[in-house]
């Protein structure tokens, strides 16, 4: 039984958060500052209105989940299965939390060694954490397509990417001169 | 009449303009090939292809995202049929319908009528468009912001009522989204608001970014948490496609004009596309054909019902998108963006300012159409093989293309961050059972939506019974609420109903 209950707060677990998060925003959004014109509702208006409307209805999800348990199909970790299909859906937690680790450290690591360095590095680790196991492919299709992404979109598209900081960006630069970027 | 044949002319002279065909033709690859493979889904598609139309014309710009929203409504029907394999969600019903006929050895069939839906479907609300979005521009002129708010809120109901699984969390999702657009300097009083003191949150988070993490980063990492296992692609053989003869067409003659023109309605309910259109034509033919016992063992009116509604759901899209500037689907909302970063405002007005480049993507859309077909007709083989390509490395270039889109909406590593953060605030709904469609829909929708409720409020002094006292509001703001009521209620007067037959039975 205890099992059970743990079980319904972690289906609820979504909806407490959102309840809380909710309140706490609902405060805020009261102490918005404005110069106060008689007669009119104020920028605290509207997101109070849906703010109010979150906490009702998620207030609602949390005892209704709590009492009853989920409904079919609306449980935590029970995503209706893809259509067509036929294979069962394995789930590999720690790839899911390698990926995000390695998204939020090419996020952070791109300002410091530069979009070129941290694509490669990423793209290479991201194929090998994918389980694709051919590292002649990996360095090249890496390698490639890092060089495609920087010569398309600084040379051609003129978006300015992170060059990173020194000495990493004396790579990027030279790479500019290699694909001949002024 | 005159008039629009004349500005189509000249619009079809600028979009069969060598630059304008080769964008269009590579926007019909981009969007068969995601259309092809089940990772990537059309939005995603017309997502990535945004950074590249920086440096473009405003029209070429459109002319490549909708040549891949377009494709993308086409592509995934190849591998539903031939493989059992969706590329997208658009092409469930083809797995009841193609692939039975595939298994009795009419694949060749199956992909004529799958040919024959999108071209005629598309060529449907083609037509519809051109016809309708000059002469409701005009009338959009005279729309003041209660008539604004009242579309908008029926745009935020559909995608609650047409929705699928949960209206609760759906309606939860589609207020996160409402309070994601509220962050930022508001535009009636000049508050800031969840700010934070973070001088980029203080311009507000661009729709954009909640697009691209919570569709496209969200999935990649759930793809990745399945270990990018795809179902193993069997020989294609010698696939061709046989056209159907011009009697069998008349026999599925109803059907398809019900499916393009629920297509193309549904298309134009800002917040439903392709996905909902196509099952919601399926499930009609399914109700209401002539063959609707048949249906799920391989007949043909299943598949124009699906695909004809898929593809005629684009040109409905463009409608609300060119006259109010409301966009009727995911893509289009992308395809709005676009719009916005050239600096131009879709809505009424373009329609007196940028006349020509309106026509350019009438244009470019019909000559997309014929190419669309001509391409699956003669490459189904090439597309399908696309498939073949290992999933953990594409993924792994989405996510770097991710990382453009955001990065250059700004040039901003913060945007970024965000865009991550909504990927995996994505990847939690998901998880939760929260669909991401109405959150998305929510960024897009909110600003306009809570522009046009406070000026409405301080223009009538809060009197907020305008909504129903203006003619067209009025009618707009009935049809949503008696939409979302019934969505609401249908759960309970089912459950009425079945209880009666049960305690029979019993």
């Amino acid at each position: 039984m205890p099992g059970k209950i743990g079980d319904r707060l972690r289906q609820a677990l979504f909806s407490i958060i959102l309840v809380i998060a909710g309140l706490y925003l609902y405060y805020l959004a009261g102490k918005f500052e404005f110069v106060a014109k008689p007669g009119h509702l104020g920028p605290g208006f509207w997101p109070r209105l849906i703010l109010g409307l979150i906490i009702v209805l998620s207030v609602g999800d949390v005892i209704v989940t709590l009492v009853r348990g989920g409904k079919d199909g609306s449980s935590y970790g029970e995503s209706p299965a893809r259509e067509g299909e036929d294979l069962e859906r394995k789930r590999y937690p720690l790839l899911l939390y390698g990926g995000m680790a390695m998204t939020l450290a090419y996020v952070y690591l791109t300002t410091i060694l530069g979009f070129a360095l941290t694509t490669f590095l990423y793209l290479v680790g991201f194929m090998y954490l994918g389980r694709y196991r051919r590292p002649g492919v990996v360095l090249v299709a890496s390698l490639v397509g890092t060089l495609c992404l920087m010569l398309i979109f600084v040379k051609i598209v003129y978006i300015s990417l992170p060059p990173g900081i020194t000495p990493f960006n004396n790579l990027t630069f030279w790479l500019y001169a290699l694909l001949g970027i002024r | 009449m005159v008039e629009i044949l004349q500005n189509l002319g000249a619009g079809l002279w600028q979009a069969l303009s060598p630059l304008n065909l080769i964008l269009l033709f590579i926007g019909l690859i981009a969007g068969l090939i995601v259309g092809v493979l089940p990772g990537l889904t059309l939005v995603m598609g017309v997502v990535l292809l945004l950074p590249f139309t920086y440096p473009m014309a405003t029209t070429q710009a459109i002319v490549l995202l909708t040549a891949v929203y377009l494709a993308g409504t086409y592509g995934g029907a190849f591998t539903s049929i031939l493989f059992k394999i969706p590329g997208e969600p658009i092409h469930v019903p083809l797995l009841w319908e193609g692939y039975p006929m595939a298994r009795r050895g009419e694949a060749a069939q199956a992909l004529g009528w799958t040919l024959f839906a999108a071209l005629g479907g598309g060529l449907f609300s083609w037509l519809l468009m051109v016809l309708i979005s000059q002469p409701f521009a005009r009338v959009a002129l005279s729309f003041s912001t209660p008539e604004y708010f009242a579309i908008v809120f029926l745009g935020l109901t559909s995608v609650v009522v047409l929705g699928t699984g949960s209206v609760q969390r759906a309606v939860v999702s589609l207020l996160l989204g409402l309070l994601v657009a509220t962050v930022g300097v508001d535009d009636v009083y000049g508050a800031e608001r969840f700010a934070f003191g973070s001088p980029l949150l203080r311009n507000g988070i661009d729709y954009l970014t909640v697009m691209v993490g919570a569709y496209a980063v969200a999935e990649v990492l759930a793809r990745l948490e399945e270990g990018f296992s795809s179902a193993t692609l069997q020989k294609v053989g010698g696939v061709k496609t046989a056209l159907p003869t011009l009697g069998q067409m008349r026999r599925v003659l109803s059907t398809f004009f019900r499916s393009s023109i629920i297509g193309a309605i549904i298309g134009a309910v800002p917040g439903a596309g392709a996905t909902v259109a196509s099952f919601v034509s399926y499930g009609v033919e399914k109700q209401y054909g002539k063959r609707r016992k048949e249906m799920g063992k391989g007949v043909p009116e299943g598949i124009v019902a699906s695909q004809g509604a898929a593809t005629a759901s684009v040109g409905g899209a463009l409608i609300p998108l060119l006259t109010l500037g409301i966009p009727g689907s995911g893509a289009t909302a992308v395809i709005l963006g676009a719009f916005l970063l050239h600096g131009v405002q879709p809505g009424p007005q373009v329609f007196q300012t940028s006349l020509d480049s309106i026509y350019t993507i009438y244009a470019s859309v019909l000559v997309g159409l014929f190419l669309m077909s001509l391409i699956g007709y003669l490459a189904v083989k090439p597309l399908v093989r696309v498939m073949d390509f290992p999933e953990a490395v594409t993924s792994a270039f989405i996510m770097v293309l991710c990382f453009i889109g955001a990065f250059t909406i700004r040039n901003n590593i913060t945007d970024v961050w965000m865009m991550v953060g909504f990927g995996v605030i994505g990847y939690i709904m998901e998880r939760y059972n929260y669909p991401v469609a109405p959150l998305v829909l929510g960024t897009i929708l909110g600003p306009l939506a809570e522009r046009a409720f406070m000026t409405t409020m301080i223009s009538y002094a809060n009197d907020w019974t305008v909504f129903f006292r203006r003619p067209v509001s009025g009618v707009v703001m009935v049809i949503a609420i008696i939409g979302l009521l019934y969505t609401l209620l249908s759960p309970w007067l089912q459950k009425r109903k079945e209880s009666p037959l049960l305690n029979k039975n019993c």
